[in-house]
């Protein structure tokens, strides 16, 4: 077996390596302990190992004679004396792993548990992760041991556990330093074996619906201990309105970040504005907040919304809007945008929209951006045209409903199923607005599924995988109820329901088109009842 | 894409379309504007198009393009303006020749981006018309950002033009700054003569006056308004003086050609630390470099001085030395060592020496002689001639003048500086070079900073139950590793708001405001969805 012959080499050999260059600022001992000699092992087999696969005479190659040089060292004495401690200890964690193994398995068998139980669980977890890792060396031992027991380089792997089991520790525990600047602190963190988390699940818990965090949001929002500090935080940030509104007459753009949303603030400005224009007295301005966070902007929305509000004709690009509004030197343009940076703006033709709009010079330009990020979305030529001024506008106010999805989001961010819909209600909305023959399409897939579902049902299995129906057995079923009579017409109806995001496709393995619908099964069989009746 | 080509035509079709004789034209037909172009009169006009990034651009359009304005060459005058950011060769390049071939260029090289600051520097900022002085360490800020950050001169000039806006807007005391006419002793009140005596260069004023035994002066600028405000209104002229003083310096010393640095540290350094030829090091020491020129090079030197003492300096708007007594003095000086070293420099060719001071031959030479295999070593003064040391003499003379018109004091020596000169960087920095992250960083981990508030006063950028939700998911996001498991970051949160805690909050409304901080930091791009693991996040941001 050539790989496992390189391993009885690679060890000393990698130590002496080691103890040659033991001033190198940028070796981190229990990383290089755990990898490295499983990636070698992987990565490339030693060419020397591999012309002698299985002779014993590897030893006598040069490198096992520099192994013997470097055994030679005072430090192997001491490993050859403790060489007892370390097995006896490890036989000992292998059977606390043992046992913390069977603990966390009748934990997962038996489901719920309570909080004190957790705490036990989580100590089990930890003795069997920490002695997880240990068990490439482990291993690694055994087989020196099997193969060489009586050479001096079985010593060396386990003087080497006795030492780096104090540093393991170090390791294991929760906060890695903290005071390592930003990159580094990356760097460590995306350290290769380093992102070893624990595997809970949120499965014992269970997810909010959307009418269960509105319900408990109203409740508590009133109970918020920091209320006071926002709007007074809030009213600080006011006091500056004067200075924004000067800057903005100076033909500079203005653009708020920090955390919080900054809608209200915003808002208070335009108020601000209504009272003090920032254009001169002999002129008349106009203001318009929009809200870039509204997921489905477009540019179309903002030019028509801009074109009425300075009463010019409707127009479909910007450079007309312009110079309609070059032609009345009366009428000025405040442009309030909400998320310069929230998805439908980032795209670069949104952008250079804007900063053309910011650059004109009866508009004034205002906006805020939620990620700290906006500095990547302009090129030279578009920050020009903005001449943005930045402020730090921490607000810490929490976003409102329509800016931040909060429970979609979440769902989203752990992999569920976001029900974008707005689940039955959603899916009864959106079938009224469509022909008689695709609600009962609908009817007959989600009948299908429920079929489906029923007649494949494994235990916990079945919620965790999607229930789907086969394409082409839905198409035949639809043309023997007369819902349609060709391909064609059933894709159309298809396609209403796609992007309505209240069905689902896919491919399988196979290449077989399936269909599924993204709700639970109370959810589909609430559906039915609907449809049925 | 839409750049350069169609957009220049844009203009025109717009205006045109359903023009002359009802014929309608379609957008793209250069019809269109070749009629609007005979419409305009004249004829003769040219169309010119300009590509402002040429190699971003798409190569095939271009090489379409030109064949286009190419077959309409007899009746639309094309030019086609390329900036090339690369060569010309690298250009040609990656054109197809037969479209090569149908052009006929030159080239024009732009002027250094460091030039253009200089000059645009010379004028706004050193220059006479400038009113406000940039300070130097506003303007070494201003100057840095422009070299490592390749911004634009426009990022300057806007960020120059904030630097008036921030001085102007709220200071009342800038109205000194108005032109002495139109000033009156009137428009200052009682509490613009209180401001000025709050100022930093009023106590220095002062106190010079007791220690040079005024204490009459002192006292009075201590407690009579009228006293201050005369004395305030008289600070105009001097500082016009001082302005002067400054530029005549800046201008003789550039004019020798011989400052090693750049004209805006230099001018950095007069504002900062005065000038002054005998500091040396220093940035002004080009005394030794005059002193060791060649007859040639002085002579040459005292015409560009004359020159400039005449003439003044275009770029900084300076126009000679307005001390009519001091300018006549300085330049028959001049004009007597011209005279002298022109006689010398004859005198000894007549003689076949080389005419030198003692500053620039070596005065002492060391001799080598080998004597028996010994090397000795013998020090020789080289002699000077009667012109050497006559001409040494010029130099000394002219050296005299020189320092009698270049020098200045810096400028926090001035009584009212702080009236006309901003230096500031701290709101230019937050405002043109904002930190977004270190920001978010900070609100997130201490929100007492912003938020001032008693109840998280205790937790000192600390993790405590009663920061604000995203707060407290910041602090555990960055203790976590690149993985997160957000079983657990709850299993975290919760304890620290749980019921077990002080907070006492139930699980459920624990959770909304769990799953607000959460979908708050996705929002903020600080997670995002992570395949690997079951309920996993990935980490996005290391601030």
């Amino acid at each position: 077996m050539p790989p496992k012959k390189a391993t009885n080499h690679k060890p000393p050999v990698r130590q002496s390596r080691k103890r040659q260059s033991p001033s190198d600022p940028y070796e981190i001992p229990e990383e290089d302990d755990n990898q490295a000699p499983k990636r070698r092992r992987l990565a490339k087999p030693d060419p020397e190992n591999e012309q002698e696969p299985t002779n014993d005479a590897a030893v006598s190659t040069p490198s096992a004679s520099r192994l013997k040089k470097t055994v030679a060292t005072p430090i192997k004495l001491n490993g050859l004396n403790g060489v007892d401690t370390p097995s006896r200890k490890n036989n000992a964690d292998r059977s606390a792993r043992r046992k913390s193994a069977r603990a966390l398995v009748d934990r997962v068998i038996s489901g719920a548990i309570s909080d004190d139980e957790a705490e036990d669980g989580d100590i089990a977890r930890e003795i069997y992760e920490s002695s997880e890792d240990e068990e490439d060396d482990d291993e690694e031992e055994n087989q020196n041991g099997e193969t060489e027991p009586t050479t001096p380089s079985k010593s060396a792997p386990g003087r080497k556990r006795k030492a780096t089991t104090s540093t393991r520790a170090r390791k294991r525990s929760p906060t890695p330093p903290r005071d390592l600047p930003p990159h580094e602190q990356y760097f460590y963190q995306n350290k290769p074996g380093l992102s070893k988390t624990s595997n809970n699940t949120l499965s014992s818990l269970q997810l909010l619906t959307h009418d269960e965090y509105f319900s408990l949001l109203r409740d508590l929002a009133p109970k918020n201990p920091h209320k006071p500090d926002i709007s007074h935080l809030q009213s600080l940030h006011a006091t500056s309105f004067p200075q924004w509104a000067f800057e903005l007459s100076q033909g500079f753009s203005t653009c708020l970040y920090g955390y919080g949303s900054k809608r209200h603030l915003l808002h208070q400005f335009a108020t601000y504005l209504s009272s003090n224009p920032p254009c001169s007295p002999t002129q008349t301005n106009k203001i318009v907040i929009v809200n870039g966070y509204t997921p489905s902007f477009t540019t179309r929305e903002l030019l028509s919304v801009l074109s009425s509000a300075i009463s010019s004709p409707p127009c479909t690009s910007l450079p007309p809007l312009l110079s309609y509004l070059s032609s009345r030197p009366k009428t000025t343009l405040t442009v309030l945008l909400n998320s310069i940076t929230s998805p439908p703006l980032r795209k670069s033709p949104f952008q250079s929209l804007l900063s053309t709009l910011a650059s004109h010079p009866q508009v004034y330009f205002c906006c805020t951006s939620d990620t700290p990020d906006f500095g990547l979305l302009w090129d030279s030529a578009q920050s020009t045209s903005f001449q943005f001024l930045f402020h730090d506008c921490t607000t810490f106010a929490p976003f409102s409903p329509s800016e931040l999805e909060v429970v979609d989001s979440v769902h989203e961010l752990l992999g569920r199923k976001t029900r974008r819909a707005g689940g039955k209600e959603g899916v009864a909305f959106v079938l009224r607005s469509l022909p008689e023959n695709a609600k009962s399409l609908f009817r007959l897939l989600v009948g299908e599924v429920l079929c489906a579902d029923g007649g494949d049902q494994q235990g916990a299995a079945a919620e965790e995988e999607e229930v789907a129906v086969e394409y082409r057995m839905v198409y035949n079923r639809a043309v023997e109820e007369f819902i349609c009579s060709s391909e064609m017409a059933f894709r159309t109806l298809l396609k209403e329901f796609h992007d309505h995001q209240i069905i689902t496709s896919h491919k399988d393995a196979l290449g077989t088109e399936l269909l599924s619908l993204p709700f639970r099964k109370e959810e589909l069989e609430g559906i039915l009842e609907e449809l049925t009746t | 894409m839409s750049t350069g080509g169609e957009e220049g035509e844009g203009g025109g079709e717009q205006v045109l379309v359903g023009g002359r004789g009802g014929r309608k034209f379609l957008d793209y037909d250069l019809e269109a504007l070749r009629v609007a172009l005979e419409g305009k009169g004249k004829g003769g006009r040219r169309v010119i198009v300009a590509f402002q990034d040429s190699e971003a651009f798409d190569t095939g359009l271009v090489g379409e393009l030109v064949g286009l304005f190419h077959s309409w060459q007899d009746r639309i005058q094309f030019s086609v303006l390329f900036g090339i950011a690369t060569s010309v060769e690298l250009f040609q390049a990656r054109l197809l020749k037969s479209t090569a071939r149908q052009l006929y260029g030159a080239q024009f090289d732009v002027v250094q981006a460091n030039a253009v600051l200089e000059s645009v520097i010379m004028t706004a900022v050193a220059g006479s018309d400038a009113k406000l002085r940039i300070g130097p360490g506003l303007l070494r800020k201003l100057v840095g950002r422009q070299q490592e950050h390749v911004a634009g001169v426009g990022a300057f000039v806007s960020s120059l033009k904030y630097a008036y806006m921030n001085h102007f807007y709220a200071n009342p005391l800038s109205v000194l700054l108005a032109d002495p006419d139109r000033l009156k002793s009137e428009t200052l009140q009682s509490e613009h003569l209180e401001a000025v005596r709050m100022l930093e260069s009023f106590k220095p004023l002062v106190e010079l006056a007791v220690e040079e035994g005024q204490l009459d002066h002192a006292q009075k600028l201590l407690e009579e308004d009228d006293y201050l405000r005369s004395y305030i209104m008289d600070q105009g002229p001097k500082r016009q003086k001082y302005l002067d003083r400054l530029l005549q310096s800046l201008s003789l010393i550039t004019t020798t050609g011989l400052a090693k640095r750049p004209f805006i540290e230099l001018y950095e350094a007069a504002l900062e630390e005065g000038i002054s030829l005998d500091q040396s090091p220093g940035p002004f020491d080009i005394g030794d470099a005059i002193k060791r020129s060649s007859p040639e090079e002085l002579l040459a030197l005292v015409a560009r001085m004359k020159e400039t003492i005449d003439m003044g300096n275009d770029s900084l708007h300076w126009d000679g030395i307005d001390d009519v007594d001091e300018a006549e003095y300085a330049i028959a000086k001049f004009m007597r060592v011209e005279y002298d070293v022109r006689e010398l420099l004859e005198k000894s060719k007549a003689k076949g020496d080389s005419l030198k001071s003692k500053y620039s031959s070596q005065s002492k030479v060391l001799r080598t002689t080998v004597v028996a295999q010994k090397v000795q070593l013998s020090r020789d003064t080289a002699t000077l001639t009667e012109e050497d040391n006559a001409f040494t003499e010029a130099i000394d003379i002219f050296f005299t003048v020189f320092k009698r018109i270049v020098g200045c004091e810096p400028l926090s020596n001035l009584f009212l500086h702080e009236v006309w000169q901003y230096d500031y960087h701290l709101p230019y920095e937050d405002v043109f070079v904002p930190r977004p992250g270190g920001t978010l960083a900070r609100a997130l981990s201490r929100p007492h900073d912003y938020l001032g508030c008693a109840c998280c006063d205790q937790a000192n950028g600390s993790l405590a139950g009663t920061l604000p939700a995203t707060s407290i998911l910041y602090h555990l996001y960055s203790e976590a590793g690149a993985l997160i498991n957000v079983a657990d970051l709850w299993a975290a949160y919760y304890t620290h708001v749980g019921e077990d805690s002080e907070i006492g909050m139930d699980e459920r409304s624990a959770l909304v405001l769990f799953y607000r901080g959460l979908a708050e930091l996705r929002a903020m791009g600080f997670v995002k969805q992570s395949k690997k693991k079951a309920d996993h996040i990935a980490k996005l941001k290391w601030l």
